[in-house]
């Protein structure tokens, strides 16, 4: 009884990522309800945030702020200057730490790293996890069946099918974070589709399973929640330089990419050209999954850019610090180059810090900055696909109505996610307390399960020979090693022409200790 | 059946591999001194090198306050065109 499959769901084995939202009652429609569980999760912990504050907040404040007028009045001439900075660096982060109390991060854990022994990854600053893990498990179960019993399907037969989802999901977990797997850049999204792709591709995906393999769910919701950490604020980080390197080279990468696949590739499936050029232009996974979705991709192609992307990432990972240090470009230039190309995120960091210090912190700041740009990019991708790419049948331009029914409608909930935190962070150092304390301390580990399943899920929902198929003609491949050319060139170009001709002071300021 | 045994062995096949690469090979590949001294470096500047995103660096926070500091240095340097650059 329990291994067959639910009449009702709707579309279980749906080949795109994310289907047009059909015509039935809004509460039971993917995007209303991934919007209604994102806020329900943020206003949570928002509220759990706010209970738990310390008494001594205004004291604190007032801490802050005096450290801040301190900072300014510091006398660069000084011998001490590089000290006393650090130092009163170091104090704003202690007080930061204090007002942003994050009560629930402890209940939502994800396995962590190990070496030898898989049971270590169970173990954090000595403690078990088991319980938290538990905890983690339980809330996303509630979550999910209740959705499922809301849209008219078993929430009994949901449930049974999340147990094994989840388990592959940590289990991918564990196998990411084997720390040679986890300091070559090999994340948990590729563990995870290669499960599912095992058993699809071995044993067939049970239909027990099938009932929680929810891929477009998981990643609205996911994408929602990312909205959080999508602060408009930090656009300025670098100054005018970080903008010029982020935020006017990974547009113009991007657009001539998908044109390249188009007219001179003529790629078959615009889509697939679409989350190439995106994952490879801005920041990899996350890039990936929210244009897969604005796009309405199919599963195989955002599991075949991430995998393309994950395995260049690896390479440039290894080859640019070499490429920076071998030609003497300097850690400035060669930070923000390597931020602005290097896909993955967590690889940018790691790829700065075998150059140097300053060359990791401005990777890591111009590729925060890049991050910002997805809420952009999937927004525009969204309405330039339901207003241009997808067909109408007659062939006529669709009326502004048809593009609302059509229009991805979980991208406004990560925009106004994105802009709600964007406006409480600017508030002082309260409202950055309370942003770190919603993102940091709970929507950041439930949007990494929600990335996580989904990646399980289309792992099991996907068939080998679906890859085969795209990766006949070799196009992706080329589409990806073309565009990412082109990024490098354009990338050192803006970088060198911003920090050496436009800004020539801002390379010596941020090489000061 | 013939299909389903094949099946089921390529799976055992597969699991077998995971286990001996993740409980075997890898732990022998950390222990090579360029591969240990860059998890090392990693670990400590606060690197996650699997981060999806910014926020997923532990020491994100960090690097964002060192560098404010230096783009809002009382100096205003950072932001001086080449033009207003002093000889």
């Amino acid at each position: 009884m329990i291994s067959t499959t639910n009449e009702s769901d709707p579309n279980p084995n749906e080949s795109t990522l994310v289907e047009a939202s059909p015509r039935r009652a809004w509460y039971r429609v993917d995007d209303f309800l991934a919007m209604g569980l994102a806020a329900l999760i943020i206003v949570t912990a928002t509220v759990s945030a706010l209970l738990v504050r310390p008494p001594n907040i205004p004291q604190l404040v007032q801490d802050h702020q005096t450290s801040k007028v301190r900072l300014q009045q510091l006398d660069p001439s000084a011998e001490s200057f590089s000290a006393d900075r650090k130092k009163i660096i170091k104090q704003q982060a202690e007080i930061e730490s204090s007002i942003a109390t994050m009560p629930l991060k402890g209940w939502l854990v994800r396995p962590g790293e190990w070496k030898d022994d898989p049971r270590a990854a169970f173990v954090k600053s000595d403690k078990s996890i088991a319980t938290p893990l538990l905890a983690t498990f339980g809330v996303l179960l509630t979550l999910f069946a209740a959705v499922s019993f809301v849209q008219g399907q078993s929430a009994w037969r949901f449930a049974l099918g999340f147990c094994g989802v989840f388990g592959l999901a940590l289990f991918s977990y564990v196998l990411a974070g084997q720390e040679v797997v986890k300091h070559y850049n090999l994340e948990y999204a590729l563990w995870a589709v290669l499960l599912g792709l095992l058993i699809s591709n071995t044993i067939g995906t049970p239909k027990w399973l099938s009932q929680a393999t929810r891929t477009e769910f998981y990643i609205k919701t996911g994408l929602v929640l990312l909205g959080a950490e999508v602060l408009f604020n930090k656009l300025l980080a670098l100054g005018l330089p970080g903008v010029f390197v982020a935020w006017v080279v990974t547009p113009i990468v991007l657009v001539s990419t998908y044109l390249f696949g188009q007219y001179v590739l003529r790629i078959p499936s615009k889509s697939l050209n679409m989350v190439i050029s995106a994952d490879m232009s801005v920041c990899g996974v996350s890039a990936a999954v929210a244009t897969a979705a604005a796009c309405r991709a199919k599963k195989e192609e955002l599991s075949l850019a991430i995998g393309l992307s994950l395995i260049f990432t690896v390479a440039m990972m290894v080859v640019q610090p070499f490429i920076v240090r071998a030609s003497g470009m300097g850690e400035v230039i060669g930070g923000a180059w390597m931020g602005g190309t290097i896909d993955s995120t967590g690889a940018v960091a790691a790829a700065g810090e075998l150059v140097g210090s300053v060359a990791k912190d401005v990777a890591a700041t111009v590729k925060m900055i890049q991050n910002i740009l997805i809420g952009v990019i999937a927004f525009a991708v969204a309405i330039y696909w339901v207003s241009f790419v997808e067909p109408r049948d007659d062939g006529s331009k669709p009326s502004v109505m048809e593009i609302w029914h059509r229009f991805p409608k979980f991208t406004l909930g990560f925009l106004l996610v994105s802009l709600i935190l964007s406006v409480i962070q600017s508030q002082g150092i309260e409202g950055k307390s309370l942003v770190s304390s919603i993102v940091d301390g709970t929507t950041k580990s439930v949007r990494e399960w929600m990335f996580c399943l989904a990646f399980v899920s289309i792992g099991l929902e996907s068939n080998f020979r679906e890859y085969r198929k795209m990766l006949a003609s070799g196009k992706p491949v080329i589409l990806y090693v073309c565009g990412q050319t082109l990024n490098l060139i354009l990338s050192f170009l803006m970088a060198w022409l911003m920090f050496s001709k436009v800004f020539p002071n801002a390379a010596s300021e941020l090489l000061a200790k | 059946m013939r299909f389903i045994n094949t099946g089921v062995l390529k799976f055992a096949c597969a699991c077998a591999v995971v286990v001996a690469v993740w409980m075997l090979v890898l732990p022998v590949v950390g222990d090579f001194p360029s591969v240990r001294q860059r998890i090392e470096g990693n670990r400590a500047a606060g690197i996650n090198p699997t981060a999806v995103f910014y926020t997923d660096h532990p020491a994100m926070a960090d690097i964002e306050r060192s560098i404010a500091a230096k783009v809002n240095a009382p100096t205003g340097s950072f932001w001086q065109f080449s033009a207003r650059r002093p000889k």
